[in-house]
């Protein structure tokens, strides 16, 4: 109020309804904040706070994307994983067979059967490494083919490597592999090779023991392929677990910021009440009386 | 002869405080009228007592400053409130406003990248972007509309203060006709000072009053209201710039202060520089996905093609519907065969956070705009309670007090009859001195 001498009586009341009006406004900003559960209703409200959550909802979108993108990677590359150790299995199997064929006491009759068996174990591999997920050829990079090998056993996939994105900082996680990664490349791939072995156990026995180094050159870059999937699945893993986190701290950042602390907002909303009651009964203490009611 | 004079005495003191009576029931009857003066008899003795003049209890000087405090006041309340509504273009944060739409449409692309076969969210992104220019075309309308609700605004602004600038004259007129220092004159003087308030919040602009009452009005040193006469005012558009100009003349009148000033502001300056905010965000987004676009191949291995037209948040459309034409592989098809590949898609999904992204402007443009918004606020809540202060000084001084009535009115009383006990008294007397005398041994 303001220091003058002379009050008049309407501006007794003019001031009295300000005030009173400027604590109803505070209180229906305190009862919206509670009702709505929304500390922030309005850019204006809090244009610093407005910007965090616009930066934490952003981050929060783009973690959500990392999380799916991470979840679809496990599940391809776990696929991945199961054919590569099947296939792994498969060539150690083929491997007994060389060496069982390079035996001496290995009758022809015999070794033809091997070759035969060596055949099965092609045709089992082939079926391997054209294993699809979800419609898509497991092995065939980014091309746009039905299978990663053709019935021959030629690689018709390209090389792109499949990534995806793991973090804002761009870093993008491979989350396939490709066929000649484990099977070779050029001449010494193993479905040639394959071919060549079961030609050696039914003609040529004497060129089995070069199969067989040869072969071991397949295992070993099959087996790299094998650890290498399994540490990508590791990674991924890790990021899972990273990403979470990142989520669960981003929800809470975002939660201080723009939620309302309910205990501290209720308890404002009474004492605003309080002092509100006071006013209305100032008001009605102050206004009654006049020079009127002491006049006889 | 003294009898005789105390007669009259008494007489002009019943007069005079029946006048003084008449007065504080006056003041009394307008305690709770807008902008009324109080007033009060001014006593002077002469024979008895006479009624020199019936004061009105106003400094002028509080008068100067709570009309240029009001028209102020009226200039800040519109850039409040504009900004206001403004913000309410931009409704963040929320689910609803440009930031989600556009983390959803950003986020469309990731979809795509993770398995670009999939159709159903290559389609998502077309929606989405349709969603995203649909929100940029309404926003832009929208802000379009509060400027012309402004326009609308200003023109019955300037109509009104037409109205009150007649008032004025026309009062000035019966001021200058009547007797000064009576009730009525006093009443068309509270009359005229409600209508210069009221032309002063509208427009602004320089009053005085001469010594002869009469007040006059100006503009940028141009008159608005003279002894007997006023100039019209009228808005103008067709430069498309919006001016509030004089009709007699059309030369652009100056407006620096009042409602007037900002309305003027809000179509000239305001709504101008949001929209112009709104529009480089609409041109980002543009530019950002066109040009990731045009560096990827399609679902069909063909270059990518532009996903947005338009330049500005007004115009900016979805140019593609086949959802296959989003350029998700960033490696050229081999062999007519197009490459399964998402990278590009990876790419764009990240739009929203490179260097110079829509969201970025966006954001800028929402914390400015709450910034902004938070100071017209408090500006206006400071001038609000700085007018009201001068407010209730001139209402201190100017305004009617009950209890200062009631006393006036008990004092008057008691004078009234104690002059009626004067000129019975006289009267009693003179009835001695007619009846009695000369009655000695009747």
């Amino acid at each position: 109020m303001t220091n003058i001498g002379r009050i008049s009586s309407s501006s007794q009341g003019l001031q009295n309804m300000d005030s009173v009006a400027s604590m109803q406004k505070r209180m229906a900003q305190l009862q919206e904040q509670v009702s709505s559960g929304k500390a922030i209703q309005r850019a204006s409200d809090n244009p610093g706070g407005t910007q965090s959550v616009l930066t934490l909802r952003a981050e929060t979108a783009r973690t959500s994307q990392y999380t799916k993108n991470i979840d679809s990677g496990l599940l391809r590359l776990n696929a991945a994983r199961t054919q590569v150790d099947s296939i792994n299995d498969q060539l150690m199997k083929v491997r007994e067979l060389v060496i069982q064929g390079q035996s001496s006491s290995t009758p022809a009759n015999v070794r033809s059967a091997l070759a035969s068996q060596v055949d099965v174990l092609r045709s089992s591999l082939l079926v391997a490494a054209n294993g699809d997920f979800a419609g898509r050829p497991l092995f065939a990079g980014s091309a746009s083919v039905s299978s990663a090998y053709d019935a021959s056993g030629n690689y018709v996939g390209d090389a792109t490597p499949m990534t995806t994105r793991v973090d804002d900082s761009g870093s993008t996680v491979r989350i396939d592999i490709n066929g000649p990664e484990i099977f070779g490349s050029g001449a010494s791939n193993a479905f040639d090779l394959l071919t060549t072995i079961a030609a050696s156990l039914r003609n040529t026995p004497a060129d089995l023991a070069a199969n067989l180094a040869s072969l071991d050159s397949v295992i070993s870059t099959a087996r790299g392929a094998q650890a290498t999937v399994l540490s990508r699945v590791n990674q991924l893993n890790e990021l899972h677990e990273v990403t979470a986190d990142r989520e669960l701290g981003l929800a809470g950042a975002l939660n201080a910021v723009e939620n309302t602390d309910l205990g501290k907002a209720v308890m404002e909303l009474t004492v605003q009440q309080t002092g509100y009651q006071a006013a209305l009964y100032a008001t009605a203490k102050v206004m009654q009386p006049s020079l009127m009611d002491f006049l006889r | 002869m003294a009898t005789w004079n105390g007669i009259s005495t008494a007489l002009s003191s019943l007069q005079a405080q029946r006048a003084a009576m008449d007065i504080a029931g006056q003041n009394i009857a307008n305690v709770n009228t807008p902008g009324y003066t109080r007033q009060r008899v001014q006593l002077t003795s002469g024979l008895g007592v006479d009624v020199s003049a019936i004061q009105r209890l106003q400094s002028g000087v509080l008068g100067d400053r709570a009309r240029t405090e009001g028209a102020r006041l009226g200039d800040l309340t519109v850039t409040s409130t504009v900004l206001n509504e403004i913000e309410q273009v931009f409704p963040e944060p929320s689910a609803t406003g440009l930031a989600a739409k556009l983390d959803a449409f950003w986020s469309g692309f990731a979809d795509v990248a993770r398995d670009t076969t999939n159709t159903a969210a290559r389609i998502q992104v077309v929606e989405q972007a349709n969603v995203v220019a649909g929100w940029l075309n309404d926003a832009t309308q929208r802000l379009t509309d509060i400027s012309t609700d402004y326009k609308q605004n200003l023109t019955n602004l300037v109509t009104s203060a037409n109205s009150a600038a007649q008032k004025i004259a026309e009062l000035n007129i019966a001021i200058s006709q009547s007797v000064q220092g009576t009730s009525d004159t006093n009443s068309l003087l509270d009359q005229r000072a409600n209508a210069a308030t009221e032309l002063s919040n509208a427009v602004g602009g320089t009053f005085t009053i001469d010594d002869a009452n009469i007040m006059r009005v100006s503009l940028g040193g141009t008159t608005l209201v003279g002894s007997r006469n006023y100039s019209a005012l009228q808005v103008d558009t067709t430069a498309g710039v919006t001016s509030v100009q004089w009709a007699s003349t059309d030369f652009t009148a100056t407006i620096s202060t009042g409602t007037a000033n900002g309305y003027l502001n809000t179509i000239n300056t305001v709504i101008p520089t949001w929209s112009a905010s709104l529009d480089t965000v609409a041109a980002a987004l543009i530019s950002k996905v066109n040009t990731a676009q045009a560096a990827g191949y399609d679902s069909d291995g063909i270059a990518g093609t532009a996903m947005f037209t338009g330049t500005s948040a007004a115009n900016i459309a979805v140019a593609i519907t086949d959802a296959a034409k989003i350029a998700a592989s960033s490696i050229a098809p081999t062999g007519g065969v197009a490459s399964l590949n998402g990278s590009n898609a990876d790419v764009m999904s990240t739009l929203g956070t490179v260097s110079g992204s829509p969201d970025g402007i966006y954001q800028d443009l929402v914390v400015t705009l709450g910034y902004a918004t938070q100071a017209a606020n408090q500006t206006a809540q400071t001038q609000e309670s700085f007018s009201s202060n001068i407010m209730s000084q001139i209402n201190s001084e100017s305004g009617v007090n009950m209890d200062e009535e009631m006393a006036n009115l008990l004092t008057y009383q008691r004078a009234y009859e104690a002059a009626a006990r004067v000129l019975t008294a006289i009267d009693e007397a003179l009835a001695t001195l007619i009846n009695r005398t000369g009655l000695v041994g009747r």
